[in-house]
């Protein structure tokens, strides 16, 4: 108890005392963005090296230090993040060009501190909040024109893409689209647009006809993910593929779109010899037969159960025999 | 027949089959586990359940295979609890940080080859929490039974689909943590869950409150970290997985992966699925969620998991849960403690309530995996309690409060904190 008072009066000192100074700079002050970003928190080695300052009385100064303890990072005052992003909102979409510009790699030499990118996390989150629509469109929009620009650093562009994946719309899919046959890249994007879903199948359509490697694989899981009919072919050729992840990812948007005129082909490229394909690609079999019985396609159901308990022969596969049963026999065709 | 040859091989003959097992009978330490279970593992001859498989139900007697994937930290533990009351001969033992010396034979850094051998019936998890969810799920799709070691899952969505993949296969799942297995010997905390079950309780105006020990310091991740080169037997795209592609640092590895939103969730994630077990059991509320939920936090990182004050959690039936973590801020002082009693009940409900029976006794991985019935810890119940921590790290997350609806499994009228309990995972991983 002892302890957390003490904490908690050391928290108190050191984040008034910065939380007076930053509302004077900011009553006073135009808005300065560099300034605004380096009047975030102090990071927590800078902070228990403030607290050890004050701390130690004198006479204990040449007493050995004690290791200091794990990270603990501390963000500012709720409050005061508010009115922080109340700031850079009032001189948008300036204000929030300058602060994506202050964004470095921590890989690059000109890396100071993290304070600019997680000042621009702490707007996104700030403009998620209900009501907030006006604002969040300005932010998404604004760090959506940085994307699939050559100036901008990959790294910040995957910063972006990640933030869009919480706050993004419809508005910026196609902007990140633009890094979809970016092997670095596509991953963060494909997230983002899942995420936003709306207007999103249209930015991987084109890029399944473009792509190879990593980009084709990611194109084809997502659009899976997007349960987008209108892909139906793409996912019927991809159970053909070479490559074992881009099956499965084929098989996986068969059973998203519960497309019925695929139930052969699927079946045909579940009886694969036993393995890691075998029990997922049975797996995603069953999960079919569910979401057509679910539609009330009772029959379709009832041929992949039989496919089931015809091919699943060897004695590891019984629990697969048993559920197949189990529903054959429990439902009425 | 009965052999013993140091301490540990036995061979029986049931149902004139001979049957060659192993039990670890002496306490062991770590390294001579590992090393010993699996110089025996390759020994012995393990026959497979399904030779004598029956009616579902295995014989007391019969030897698994069992295999350990994620073997640092509390791999072995975890493997160790998964023997208690079976007879597991570890066969493969798996993990990312092998990528120079795997063997493919016993040791592997792909889980999807461990679970393709056809000898292995039960397998313990014990990698960071963001592959809990995927291992879990192809194990029960393979036909494994799984002990996964806690947190459960990174995020609400994963806690679903495990559950979803336990029911449809009919595979065991327990979690990792047996706090709820003292609650259920307990007949104070009987008393209280058949009080909370019961559906005489006119009002509930219980209060629990969880403080301290939540680690919040001591798994907070770090900030300005610069990327390292990827260590030679690290196969890094491998520990990354269905989490965002990141640069390597050492501080995303190796215990201290709790710091960061992409692998785990912070001391929260790491401690209260322990915490929170018993309270989900005693208070009835394995089958539901809150249905509002409010932090004290300053804003978090978008990576790094940082600090936090408390966390309020109110459900549909009045009942409050509050998380404190004691680390940041004031204390929470909004409500005070209460349980509930036989005096919360009008004395004729009170007849009623005795004659009502007490809650089944909670089956342990053995007997589950014996009797074909769910553990005590099951997916169902894990799934619940890992949402009662992830429903307060999404609160802090977004640093408001938010409304969840417990039968949809959404979080209402806040879009941006709904698509942290349903995150996109990188491919070719998914749910």
């Amino acid at each position: 108890m002892k302890r957390r008072t003490a904490l908690l009066i050391n928290q108190c000192v050191h984040r008034g005392t910065y939380k007076i100074q930053l509302l004077k700079f900011m009553a006073t002050a135009k808005i300065n963005v560099s300034e605004l970003v380096e009047k975030m928190p102090p990071t927590d080695k800078e902070l228990e090296a403030m607290q050890k300052k004050t701390e130690q009385p004198a006479d204990e100064k040449s007493k050995p230090q004690k290791p200091l303890e794990g990270s603990k990072f501390t963000g500012p005052d709720p409050e005061l993040a508010d009115s922080i992003c109340e700031s850079l909102l009032s001189d948008a979409p300036q204000s929030i060009e300058q602060l994506v510009g202050l964004i470095r790699d921590p890989a690059s030499p000109e890396f100071k501190n993290y304070k600019a990118e997680y000042l621009a996390h702490v707007l996104a989150v700030y403009t998620g909040r209900p009501g907030k629509q006006n604002q969040r469109k300005i932010v998404a929009k604004t760090f959506a024109s940085f994307l699939g620009n050559d100036k901008t650093p990959e790294y910040v562009q995957g910063f972006l893409a990640r933030q869009l994946e919480r706050i993004g719309d419809k508005d910026v899919a196609s902007a990140l689209g633009k890094l979809l046959l970016n092997e670095k890249l596509c991953d963060y994007a494909a997230s983002a647009l899942i995420s936003i879903r709306e207007g999103s199948a249209e930015q991987f359509q084109p890029v399944v006809l473009k792509a190879n490697g990593r980009c084709k694989l990611v194109a084809i899981q997502s659009l899976a993910a997007l349960e987008d009919v209108n892909s139906i072919k793409v996912f019927q050729k991809a159970l053909s593929d070479d490559d074992r992840d881009i099956r499965l990812a084929g098989a996986f948007g068969i059973v998203k779109t519960a497309d019925a005129s695929s139930i052969s082909i699927l079946l045909k490229a579940a009886d694969v010899e036993s393995s890691y394909e075998r029990s997922k690609m049975t797996s995603l079999c069953i999960q079919l037969a569910e979401k057509l019985n679910a539609k009330g396609k009772k029959q379709e159901a009832a041929n992949i159960f039989k496919h089931l308990r015809d091919t699943r022969t060897d004695p590891k596969e019984k629990y697969i025999r048993d559920l197949a049963d189990k529903w054959l026999a429990s439902t009425v065709l | 027949m009965l052999f013993l040859r140091n301490n540990y091989l036995k061979i029986f003959t049931y149902n004139s089959i001979e049957i060659k097992f192993m039990k670890i009978i002496n306490k062991i330490s770590r390294r001579s586990f590992l090393k010993d279970a699996l110089a025996t593992g390759i020994a012995a001859t393990v026959v497979p359940r399904y030779v004598l498989g029956g009616e579902g139900n295995i014989p007391p007697s019969e030897t698994l295979g069992g295999a350990l994937i994620g073997c640092g930290g509390r791999g072995p533990g975890t493997f160790s609890e998964m023997q208690k009351g079976l007879n597991v001969v570890m066969l493969a033992r798996c993990d990312v940080r092998w990528k120079t010396t795997a063997d493919n034979k016993t040791t592997y850094t792909d889980f999807r080859r461990v679970l393709e051998r056809k000898d292995i019936d039960v397998v313990a998890i014990a990698t960071p929490p963001h592959w809990h969810a995927l291992i879990s799920i192809a194990a029960m799709e393979a036909g494994k039974d799984v002990l996964c070691e806690k947190p459960m899952t990174r995020f609400i969505a994963e806690g679903r689909a495990v559950a979803e993949a336990s029911k449809r296969y009919g595979r065991i799942f327990q979690i990792g943590t047996f706090g709820r297995f003292n609650e259920a010997k307990d007949p104070k905390k009987v008393l209280i869950r058949k009080i909370m079950k019961s559906g005489l309780l006119k009002k509930c105006d219980v209060v629990v409150i969880r403080r301290g020990g939540l680690k919040v310091k001591e798994w907070s991740g770090l900030v300005n970290a610069k990327p390292q080169p990827i260590p030679p037997n690290l196969d890094w795209d491998m520990y990354v997985g269905p989490s965002p592609m990141k640069p390597y640092h050492p501080h995303r590895v190796g215990g201290t992966h709790r710091g960061y939103w992409d692998y785990e969730g912070g001391g929260l994630a790491d401690m209260a699925q322990h915490t929170l077990d018993p309270v989900t059991w005693t208070y009835g509320l394995d089958d539901t969620a809150p249905v509002e939920v409010e932090p004290n936090a300053p804003p978090a990182h978008h990576e790094v998991c940082g600090m936090w004050g408390w966390v309020e959690l109110k459900y549909a039936n009045g009942l409050t849960l509050v998380l404190d973590s004691a680390e940041w801020g004031d204390p929470y002082e909004k409500k005070k403690s209460r349980s509930v009693s036989l005096e919360d009940l009008s004395p004729e409900d009170r007849e009623k309530l005795k004659s009502m029976p007490d809650p089944e006794p909670l089956l342990t991985f053995a007997e589950a995996v014996k009797q074909r019935k769910p553990a005590g810890g099951n997916a169902e119940a894990a799934f619940r309690t890992i949402t009662i921590v992830h429903l307060a790290n999404i609160a802090i997350r977004t640093g408001r409060k938010i409304k969840y609806d417990p039968v949809k499994e959404v979080i209402i009228g806040d879009e941006e904190a709904n698509r942290l309990a349903y995150q996109p995972m990188r491919a070719p991983w998914h749910l």
